[in-house]
């Protein structure tokens, strides 16, 4: 099973990208918490989260990306989504989070949207 | 008909331990992927409000059933957490803007908006959680 939770880092013309892959539950949460807390404490307010690979997200992974948009926003900073997949897009749809976030269809539009 | 059932006392392995056991159901009963979302997250959700507020983080059973029967799959989860019914929860506001959201109740909504009927009992030793959701979209 696909049960942990793994989040790489790239730059893309400048804009923090992280790949995140695996589940976001109460159990690894934290995991994600812990790494926007890292970057939005160097001063990153701009972030795209790449969901490509990420196949489940619970209310306890909202409720960390929640926080940190609410801390980069804060410091007119945004947090873009990209590439939804089906089980937690309908999540996002369901509680209403696809009108809190800008969401891409791939990264490489999230990153031109930001640029523009 | 098909009846699977795990005890989970340790709080901290709890969700792991039980999305391992809803994901080898799902695997051994061939369940589709929008049924698997629904059963995964309706289980998290009430697991983790019963480790957070039933039993404030504190050690204690949780019981999840999960029967498969006339085209139906059926998660029953118990406590002995003290009774609480958490459909009383007021509904989640999901059309607040950023600054007014509030997470609480996320989990809750999560569940009635997954499964076709939500249901609570309340036991001698605790409460019950009875989550139904239909097989094929056509039987909901």
């Amino acid at each position: 099973m696909e049960d942990h939770l793994s989040i790489q880092e790239r730059e893309i013309s400048g804009i923090t990208i992280l790949d995140i892959s695996g589940r976001i539950d109460a159990a690894t949460s934290s995991h994600i918490e812990g790494e926007l807390g890292k970057k939005i404490d160097t001063g990153v307010t701009t972030l795209i989260l790449n969901m490509k690979d990420l196949s489940y997200i619970s209310s306890s992974g909202l409720r960390v990306i929640l926080a940190a948009l609410k801390r980069v926003k804060a410091e007119e900073g945004t947090i873009a989504l990209a590439a939804l997949q089906p089980g937690p897009g309908e999540v996002f749809k369901m509680t209403g989070f696809d009108r809190l976030f800008p969401i891409s269809p791939s990264v490489e539009q999230a990153v031109e949207k930001l640029k523009s | 008909m098909a009846v699977y059932q795990i005890n989970l006392e340790d709080a901290i392995t709890a969700v792991t331990q039980l999305a391992e056991f809803l994901s080898d159901i799902i695997e051994k009963e061939s369940i589709s992927f929008e049924v698997e979302n629904a059963m995964q997250l309706s289980a998290e959700e009430a697991v983790v409000n019963i480790i957070t507020h039933g039993y404030n983080g504190k050690p204690g059973m949780i019981e999840v059933t999960c029967e498969i029967a006339d085209g139906f799959v059926t998660l029953t989860i118990c406590d002995e957490a003290p009774h609480f019914n958490p459909l009383t929860i007021p509904p989640a506001d999901v059309d607040a803007g950023i600054d007014e959201r509030r997470i609480g109740g996320l989990g809750v909504h999560l569940i009635r908006s997954l499964m076709d009927k939500v249901r609570y009992k309340q036991t001698d030793s605790g409460n019950c959680l009875i989550m139904q959701k239909a097989l094929s979209s056509s039987l909901s």
